[in-house]
């Protein structure tokens, strides 16, 4: 479980993220919806320790992520937005790479390359070099490093941004599986699309605020709209109000 | 911690290695610098060697015998020709000059009037104005000493026409010029110990930000500290090789070198090269260091490229004083870094041998900077308002 509390974050005079209180529990997928702007990549990365608060903490399960950033991190698996791969590097040098931070080695990390490789159907992908892959084949690459060591806890930027509707087919499928599996799912996203078709909790984000969380069905029930964009327009406004 | 570094500079050393760009830079230089050099030595002692001797094509010979006697006293070895038309025949590589004395020689020298000595010599050519250069100043002293001569006959002492006498000493003969060729040495392997990591540094510290992969590695259980630490273990053993490969490539055709045509004597023995190999691997990792410190804080890989290429300065700064024979740079720069290593390369390639004392506090001063370079580096890399 990942739990945010009272986070806020400045940068100079820009007040990036508000007293942001949330949590994310595990075998769920929570998606942080909001506007360009609203704090969700500063929130994501405060989350995984890339960015200290000004004040609040987090904590990923039992543990404070300011007070043992190194061991938290070893619970996550983060995927950035933009996915940034080394051109020269194959598809299985990048995931070995990242596999090893976690202390995977030998046997155990032949194992879960091949398990990830087979997850995200990119056997063929794992000895070519990257340079000159699609997005979708890109964003395999980012995933496999991603969740190579197998995380509890999964958090992504974005996710869907360029992708084609296959490898947003693919990536639904693998987070779902993984929620299932109990693991804590956690994505920023600004398309209702994405929210709609994978979220099973929402936390809306206005100005750095967290002004709702609740499950999409809820959040169409309070507001009474019939689509999520709808409910969303309907709670910014009444904030900004 | 140990394994983390392995990690890092593992797959730097592989990334690093497959850009055939860099490679091919580091090497180039790694292989035309001493070439170059070898080249350059050759082409001097060819020079020097043909500068020895002067052969001239002399017309008239007969009627100045006293000025002939002194041309070749002079070392200048003489064709004598009987027409300028057949002087021009003689004409070569080696006789590029020609000295025409005119008939009336010996009635001018009997009545004291100046005599018009012809040179004729194709100019454009280096070899016959040099040439030209030499005759005219033997024949210039000849004809000194025949004013001499008049003076005393006529009473009068030459000193009283003649207050200045200027004397010349020639320093580049002996040490003065191996000191020369070895500062030329030491710039080479200088500047080769911070060519390598310019770029290597910026592709794999700005490269990580410009690619977007920096937030990726940010987030993994390793530190900022330790990601700076396993890419300058990867850069810095890079540019270690490749300025062994300079110093194994200088040695050997450096040896080759007409050296002892210089008059030139300096140490390149198998006791020499390690020595400047040792050197050099610490002044790399120090360039290195200084690279990653810089690259930490570009934002772009073309930005780290400038600032890596403008460290190259650094060396050049010190070893242009070494070539400019200004080597006073103080107690201080004996044991600090660049200095230290440039005043103990000449050391090493002068005596064959250095001041232990020396090497050892140049490298620790070295290591000292580059542990204090990299923690700054670290703290700029990891900055995430840089992301």
């Amino acid at each position: 479980m990942l739990e945010a509390h009272q986070l806020r974050k400045s940068f100079k005079d820009i007040q990036a993220v508000r007293d942001a209180t949330f949590c994310a529990p595990n075998g769920v997928i929570t998606a942080l919806l909001g506007a360009n702007g609203s704090g969700k990549t500063t929130t994501l990365r405060m989350l995984c320790g890339l960015i200290t608060p000004d004040s609040g903490h987090v904590r990923v399960d039992d543990l404070t992520v300011a007070d043992q950033p190194g061991v938290a991190r070893r619970r996550l698996g983060v995927f950035p937005d933009p996915f940034g791969l080394y051109p020269r590097l194959t598809a299985r040098e990048h995931v070995q790479y990242f596999a090893r931070f976690h202390g995977l080695r030998g046997r155990a990390l032949k194992d879960a390359i091949e398990r990830v490789a087979e997850r995200l159907d990119m056997a063929d992908l794992l000895d070519r070099r990257t340079e000159g892959f699609s997005q979708g084949q890109r964003m395999k690459v980012a995933l496999a490093r991603t969740l190579v060591h197998e995380p509890r806890h999964v958090l992504l930027d974005e996710p869907t941004r360029g992708l084609d509707v296959f490898s947003v087919r693919l990536l639904r499928r693998v987070l779902r599986s993984m929620a299932d599996e109990g693991a804590c799912v956690l994505l920023s996203s600004h398309s209702m699309t994405d929210i709609e078709s994978l979220a099973d909790h929402v936390v809306i984000l206005d100005a750095g605020r967290v002004i709702r969380t609740d499950t999409p069905a809820a959040l169409l029930a309070n507001t009474g709209t019939v689509s999520l964009e709808d409910a969303f327009v309907e709670l910014t406004r009444a904030h900004a109000a | 911690m140990f394994l983390t570094l392995v990690n890092i500079a593992h797959k730097e050393l592989i990334d690093a290695l497959r850009d055939r760009r860099s490679v091919a830079i580091s090497l180039t230089f790694a292989i035309f610098g001493p070439a170059f050099l070898y080249l350059m030595l050759d082409g001097l002692a060819k020079d020097t060697a043909q500068s020895g001797e002067v052969q001239l094509a002399v017309v008239g010979a007969e009627a100045a015998p006293a000025l002939i006697d002194h041309l070749e006293q002079n070392g200048v070895q003489l064709h004598a020709a009987e027409t300028v038309s057949l002087a021009r025949a003689l004409l070569s590589d080696k006789v590029r000059t020609i000295l025409e004395v005119p008939s009336f020689y010996a009635d001018h020298y009997a009545e004291r009037q100046p005599i018009a000595l012809r040179l004729t010599g194709d100019f454009k050519d280096s070899g016959a104005s040099g040439d030209v250069a030499r005759v005219r100043k033997i024949v210039e002293a000849y004809g000194s000493l025949v004013a001499n001569g008049r003076l005393i006959a006529a009473g009068i002492a030459p000193p009283r026409v003649n207050p200045f006498r200027v004397q010349t000493y020639d320093l580049s003969r002996a040490g003065g010029r191996s000191a020369a060729i070895t500062n030329s040495l030491i710039y080479m392997f200088l500047i080769a110990a911070f060519v390598t990591g310019a770029f290597m540094t910026a592709d794999a510290v700005a490269g990580e930000r410009e690619r977007h992969s920096l937030e990726a590695l940010l987030v993994q259980p390793a530190s900022p500290l330790s990601l700076i630490i396993g890419k300058w273990l990867a850069c810095g053993a890079i540019s270690v090789v490749v300025s062994i490969v300079t110093v194994v490539v200088g040695a050997a055709l450096l040896t080759r070198a007409p050296l002892a045509e210089l008059g030139l004597r300096l140490t390149l023995d198998t006791k020499a090269a390690v020595l400047a190999s040792v050197v050099l691997t610490s002044l790399s990792l120090f360039a290195v260091g200084l690279q990653v410190m810089l690259a930490a804080r570009a934002k772009t890989y073309r930005e780290a490229g400038i600032s890596g290429q403008l460290t190259v300065f650094l060396p050049v700064a010190v070893a242009g004083a070494l070539l400019l024979g200004r080597d006073d740079f103080g107690v201080a720069a004996l044991y600090a870094p660049i200095t230290g290593h440039a005043l103990l390369l000449r050391d090493t390639f002068l005596d064959g041998a250095v001041s232990l004392t020396q090497l050892a506090t140049v490298t620790l001063t070295s290591t000292a900077a580059v542990g204090a370079m990299l923690v700054v580096g670290a703290r700029w890399f990891g900055d995430h308002q840089r992301l």
